[in-house]
């Protein structure tokens, strides 16, 4: 997992170029498309690599790690892109149903009109198979990594893992969606 | 004179070996011809029976990966074609690294290479990269250019870390308005189409203005869209890579299966071939031995 973040890490950093479409899509009333039929449940895709988590299949509610803080995802949501940070995914397949975690290093969430919700993540864990110590002491490596680097690079990638472990620390630790 | 018949039927090699009157070593020779055979269909129909076998495995691994990469998939279309004509394309081809399937890896070289003049026609600049060894040999063969190649992916299915490092050192190293990404599409264990996937530059694909979007709230900072763009690139080749597999085994079954058809034949031709030509080797010496009782 940990390569894979840091690779991820630094393909968002090869990008340098403007982003022309975020300030169009402020100008414009999300509200503009009409009001549409509200349907009851959301379509919910969670892919990894090597499993489909969620497959096309009807949901209550998704929480999402987007890059703007915790997003809960209703069916009729706003048409939505978001980037992931290191965080939980939460499933809720019915409104007084279990909540079911996953543990997600990065990734992308697609929101669409028709209440569809494409999440692809390079992997998913659930929380309660996160090994809490193990995380515990790959942060403290890379904490320990950050205030040795000594190069924009090294210093970028112990960020990652360190903000990453972090996280994960924290998912497993106290159980925050339950 | 039914001696000489058979013989004449062998091919030049065995006719060179000297030979005694009698017909001995043709038969000799076509022993040994039958048993080579037969040991090919042995090498044939075992490696048939292995792909049988891979190939479960790589359509079970196959599936999650259709789901992720349709999913990563869904955005990319929204964004739709290019709105201008591309400058420079990458042309990933994607290949096993093995022989022995078919036509699953020089379809992919010519539909590369296809790519590649109706570039030149267009006037874009191609840039040609290659996972598998199979499709380099062939584009270096005739002369193209391979500038990326990626090879020996191992025995286990092909994982998102190595798509990932990939579309890393591709995106690093090249710079390209669209990528095109050739790979064999899996229908069933028969039948495959050679298909062409675009994946918009990140550069191009933060450009993009498209109306299907406009009203779609995007999240993240000003990379966002390239930043997809770089990820969407990775997922295309993962879901790609991981079909080509299937494609490549369900074609080695196939390829390996009629071969070993077509060895059951040959054996069958040689053993009647064998058979008369003993007998024949028979009654001639049945014909010498009573003429010479018949001549005292």
């Amino acid at each position: 997992m940990l390569r894979l973040a840091t690779t991820l890490g630094r393909v968002t950093a090869t990008s340098s170029a403007t982003f022309a479409t975020a300030a169009r899509v402020l100008a414009e009333d999300p509200m503009a498309a009409g009001p549409k039929d509200i349907p009851e449940k959301l379509t919910l895709t969670l892919a990894t690599p090597d499993k489909a988590l969620y497959e096309n299949e009807e949901v209550y509610c998704t929480l999402i790690p987007s890059m703007v803080g915790m997003t809960g995802v209703l069916p009729g949501h706003v048409a939505l892109v978001t980037e992931l940070k290191p965080g939980v995914v939460v499933v809720q397949k019915e409104s007084d149903g279990p909540k079911e975690q996953y543990f997600v290093p990065t990734g992308f969430a697609v929101v669409n009109d028709d209440s569809t919700l494409n999440i692809n993540v390079p992997e998913a864990v659930p929380v309660a198979d996160i090994d809490i110590e193990a995380a515990r002491a790959a942060q403290t490596e890379y904490t320990n990594a950050f205030s040795a680097a000594s190069t924009d690079e090294e210093r970028a990638r112990a960020q990652i893992g360190a903000e990453l472990y972090g996280t994960m620390v924290l998912a497993a630790s106290q159980d925050v969606f339950a | 004179m039914f001696t000489r018949a058979a013989r004449a039927i062998i091919p030049s090699a065995a006719a060179a070996v000297p030979q005694n009157a009698r017909g001995m070593a043709t038969l000799q020779e076509m022993k040994r011809r039958i048993e080579s055979v037969s040991n090919m269909a042995k090498i044939t129909s075992s490696m048939k029976m292995v792909s049988a076998a891979k190939l479960r495995r790589a359509e079970d691994a196959m599936k999650p990966a259709m789901a992720y990469g349709k999913a990563s998939a869904a955005l990319p279309e929204l964004v739709g074609e290019p709105e201008e004509k591309p400058e420079t394309r990458l042309v990933v081809a994607i290949s096993s690294d093995k022989g022995l399937c078919g036509a699953a890896n020089s379809v992919i070289a010519r539909e590369a290479i296809a790519i590649m003049e109706e570039d030149k026609a267009a006037g874009v600049q191609t840039v040609i990269a290659n996972v598998g060894d199979k499709a380099r040999a062939t584009l270096t063969a005739k002369g193209v250019e391979v500038e990326h190649g990626f090879s020996e992916f191992g025995k286990s299915a092909f994982s998102f870390a190595q798509a990932a490092y990939i579309a890393d050192i591709l995106l690093n190293e090249v710079e390209f308005d669209i990528a095109t990404i050739v790979h064999n599409e899996f229908v069933n264990v028969i039948t495959y189409n050679t298909v062409r996937k675009s994946v918009l530059g990140p550069e191009k694909m933060a450009e993009q203005t498209s109306a299907a979007l406009g009203h779609y709230n995007m999240r993240g900072d000003r990379h966002l869209m390239e930043n997809y763009a770089s990820f969407h690139l990775a997922n295309a080749i993962f879901s790609g890579a991981r079909e080509a597999a299937a494609v490549e085994f369900a074609q080695r079954m196939s390829a390996m299966d009629s071969a070993s058809t077509n060895a059951k034949d040959m054996i069958e031709r040689l053993e009647l071939q064998y058979n008369r030509t003993r007998q024949a080797v028979i009654t001639t010496e049945l014909c010498e031995i009573i003429g010479g009782m018949s001549a005292l």
